[in-house]
């Protein structure tokens, strides 16, 4: 049995994982921090827009349980806000042991608060990853879903310091490039400034330091929007912004509740002088990151040259996912490219062909589309979502967006990969 | 070169409160003065950091080991400029004591009154007794003593740095400036051994920088096998130590008149390493510690090395290049102020003589 060593235990480690083991693998996952789903504790949005497909395809292609979960946390279904519809929320505060229990029931070994600090690598693969207490993981392939936040000296260069977000680098340590470790270049998104790195696009407010008009709201409908006074609206700040989707005027003229278990505010950062002039937020309390008021944390910062396999190019036996191997925003995008990358790790140690997924496909469209503007066409400035900005059109356009589930069934079919990541390797 | 020293209170050992290690928070990062009160140094200020690729002038933050402390966060909290650097001051002897000819123990009141510092892993200060600030010894911390206020150094007096030691007397004054923490490569991995095995070679006067590390294995659990040659080393001085910090030597010969290491320690390395022992430690000369790479380099496994620093130092502040050298890694290692991490370790130990 080959045995597959994913580092970081994001949505995109974790689905890694799941579909390494699978595959027929063993699965060791290392994260570094104590809980699993790194940004993941702090999103909680899926199914908006072009994401439902995305959730659906992967369904088809046999990768579901991921999306079953969120779908079993969700505190919403189908709710619409500014630009987004039959959007679904999960709790925040209650997914996290529900996927721990399941990656640990189908049998994936996890390593928590055990950082990696390096790799062992020569002739063009790793032979194993370096925690920092010296103590060396071998494997037959890697997968790298460290993310693209952190550490804190690119928060505090590109940011306004460490604003303390669920990465808790001052605690659990840095994050660490693998495939830098390898001599691979990081590449690096910008903004439209061309200032390296982005600030996450959202923050938590504690629901409970909330009006319980404001609170009521959100726990019957899941959406609150309130009306920013005209001398506080901030247009400037949408080109800092991560996310593309939530880059509209409507996001500048009005803050944007949304109720994850806590109270997601749809901005990266905002000061709480001025939030609480707002009515309802008069009381109102940061939960994540601590220093929303401040600043937020930077992102994209570390983005690995790929194939459209995942695999990182220059290193035979490394696979990337998630925010490492593409310019990809969301927990949704994260699940696809790291089901992939754990796939496709275990195909390379069977000396099996590897995997692309074809563009007839939502999913496949979106892996070799981002790669190409931003590993071959260098624009640095984009990142991608199905949930909106240009790819969301795209999908539109070539008529890839569709919320009937029978049709994506019958798209995977008619692409001979149905349930691909259910079974084991022939 | 490092003078090593360790001692409790060498007058009478059945007062002596046992030496405790209070286990800290502490980060062992490339650079051994990351995050103490020396940190950022010069180094920072004027982008040569050891540990920060921001300091060094670099787009991006590329931090691998540490936690809790952000250099460049403190080097611009700070103005962009170093914290002070360690400055000598001058010391009361409040205790002398002589070893045959050549080992003058001596005990130093430190003005501050906080000895915390000096008992870290691989602490040393730099003292003299005359103005002259060029010409400052090396010495390992023997022991720190809290309730004194006082450090204790055994001085081998050898040289024309250390012979105007001969003639201190109580009541006197040095010049210290320290502590410094590199009189150990492999802290880290002397600090991260938990609940295990380790195994400690020892020749001569290499035993008293290796108390501490003797030390800290078994504050945290580990059984630790202890290997002394006593080369022409002062018994009694030995005999002393290893009663007042009970420590048990087995007495091996290490090597022949020429360096040779010899079968019979051969044969203790080898049982350590079929056995799966955790860590190796050396006290000893550079010419052995190379010699005994060699025979490690035939295995074709070998469990975490640490070892004392024998360089030669001046500044301690990894600017003069005195300690420098080159392990064919880019550019030349400090060794006065660099940790090394195992595959360095292993380099360095055969470049070095
Ligand atoms: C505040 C915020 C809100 C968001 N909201 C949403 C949302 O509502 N919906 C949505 O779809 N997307 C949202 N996103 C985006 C989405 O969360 C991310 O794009 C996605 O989760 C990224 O997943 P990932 O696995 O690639 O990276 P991460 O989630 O960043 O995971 C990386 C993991 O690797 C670990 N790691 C890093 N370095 C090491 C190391 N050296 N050793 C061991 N482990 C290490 C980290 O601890 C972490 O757990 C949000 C992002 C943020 C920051
Ligand atoms: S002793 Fe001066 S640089 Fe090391």
């Amino acid at each position: 049995m080959s045995k597959i060593v994913i580092a970081g235990g994001g949505w995109a480690g974790v689905s890694a994982a799941v579909s390494a083991k699978k595959a027929g693998a063993q699965a060791v996952l290392i994260e570094k921090t104590d809980m699993l789903l790194g940004a993941g504790n702090a999103g909680g949005i899926f199914r908006n827009n072009g994401r439902f497909t995305a959730a659906e395809e992967m369904k088809a292609l046999g990768a579901g349980e991921l999306f079953d979960i969120m779908d079993q946390c969700a505190l919403h279904k189908g709710i619409s806000f500014p630009g987004h519809v039959h959007a679904s929320l999960y709790d925040v505060g209650a997914i996290e042991p529900v996927v721990r229990r399941f990656a640990e029931d189908i049998g994936i070994e996890l390593m928590m608060e055990s950082h990696i600090m390096d790799v062992r690598f020569s002739n063009g693969k790793i032979h194993a990853l370096l925690l920092d207490d010296g103590t060396g993981i071998e494997g037959d392939a890697f997968v790298d879903a460290t993310g693209s936040s952190g550490p804190m000296g690119n928060c505090l260069r590109y940011g306004h310091g460490c604003s303390m977000c669920i990465q808790r680098c001052p605690t659990f340590g840095p994050r660490v490039s693998l495939t830098a470790k390898c001599g691979i270049r990081d590449l690096v998104g910008k903004r439209a400034d061309g200032t390296p790195g982005v600030f996450s696009g959202a923050c938590k407010i504690d629901k409970e330091s909330l009006s319980p008009e404001l609170r009521k709201q959100l726990d019957t409908e899941g959406v609150a929007v309130v009306k920013v006074p005209d001398e506080d609206i901030d247009y400037g700040k949408l080109g800092r912004k991560a996310c593309k989707q939530y880059a509209l005027k409507e996001y500048s003229e009005n803050i944007i509740l949304l109720d994850t278990g806590a109270a997601k505010l749809m901005t990266s950062y905002y000061p709480l002088g001025k939030l609480r002039k707002l009515p309802g937020l008069e009381n109102a309390r940061y939960i994540d990151p601590y220093s929303a008021g401040k600043g937020n944390s930077i992102r994209y910062l570390s983005v690995a040259p790929c194939l459209d396999t995942m695999q990182a190019e220059g290193v035979d036996n490394l696979f990337c996912g998630g925010e490492k191997g593409a310019p990809l925003i969301g927990h949704t995008e994260a699940v696809l490219t790291g089901a992939l990358a754990g796939h496709n790790a275990v195909r390379c140690t069977e000396n099996k062909e590897q995997v692309v997924l074809p563009d007839s496909l939502a999913v496949g469209l979106m892996i070799s589309h981002s790669h190409q503007n931003f590993i071959q066409k260098r624009k640095y400035d984009e990142r991608y979502t199905f949930s909106g900005g240009s790819f969301f059109e795209l999908m539109k356009e070539l008529g890839l967006y569709t919320t009937d589930i029978g049709e994506i069934a019958s798209r995977v079919e008619l692409a001979g990969l149905t349930n691909m990541f259910g079974s084991t390797l022939p | 070169m490092v003078k090593y020293v360790y001692l409790k209170n060498v007058l009478n050992p059945q007062n002596m409160t046992k030496y405790k290690l209070e286990k800290n928070m502490e980060v062992y990062s490339k650079c051994s003065d990351y995050a103490s009160d020396a940190c950022p140094c010069e180094l920072a200020e004027n982008g040569c950091c050891i540990v920060c690729s921001m300091c060094r002038g670099e787009d991006y933050c590329s931090c691998t080991d540490t936690v809790s402390f952000c250099v460049y966060q403190d080097l611009i909290s700070n103005g962009g400029k170093a914290r002070p650097r360690r400055r000598s001051v001058s010391c009361q002897v409040t205790f002398v004591k002589q070893y045959g000819d050549d080992f003058r123990f001596i005990r130093l009141n430190i003005p501050d009154g906080d000895t915390t510092e000096f008992k870290k892993l691989g602490a040393y200060v730099f003292v003299r007794t005359n103005e002259n600030p060029h010409f400052d010894t090396p010495i390992s911390v023997l022991y720190d003593e809290q309730k004194n206020n006082s450090i204790g150094l055994l001085i081998q007096m050898q040289g024309i740095k250390t012979n105007c030691f001969r003639n201190l007397q109580k009541g006197d004054s040095v010049y210290l400036r320290g502590p410094y923490f590199n009189g150990i490569q492999g802290r880290k991995m002397i600090a991260g051994l938990r609940g295990g095995s380790a195994a400690v070679f020892c020749r001569g006067i290499g035993f008293l920088p290796s108390l501490g590390v003797i030390l800290t294995l078994k504050a945290n659990g580990n059984k630790v096998d202890v290997y002394l040659d006593r080369g022409n080393f002062n018994t009694h001085l030995l005999n002393l130590l290893s009663r007042v910090f009970e420590v048990h030597l087995s007495e091996v010969d290490m090597c022949d008149e020429t360096g040779k290491i010899t079968d019979e320690m051969r044969s203790v390395i080898d049982k350590h390493l079929q056995n799966e022992t955790g860590l190796l430690h050396f006290g000893m000369s550079d010419y052995l510690i190379k010699n005994i790479a060699e025979i490690l380099d035939t295995y074709s496994q070998i469990p975490s090395v640490s070892f004392i620093n024998n360089v030669q130092m001046c500044c301690g502040e990894g600017i003069c290049g005195a300690c420098t050298r080159n392990i064919d890694s880019p550019g030349v290692v400090h060794l006065c102020k660099e940790q090394l991490d195992m595959e360095e370790l292993k380099k360095i130990m055969k470049v070095k003589i």
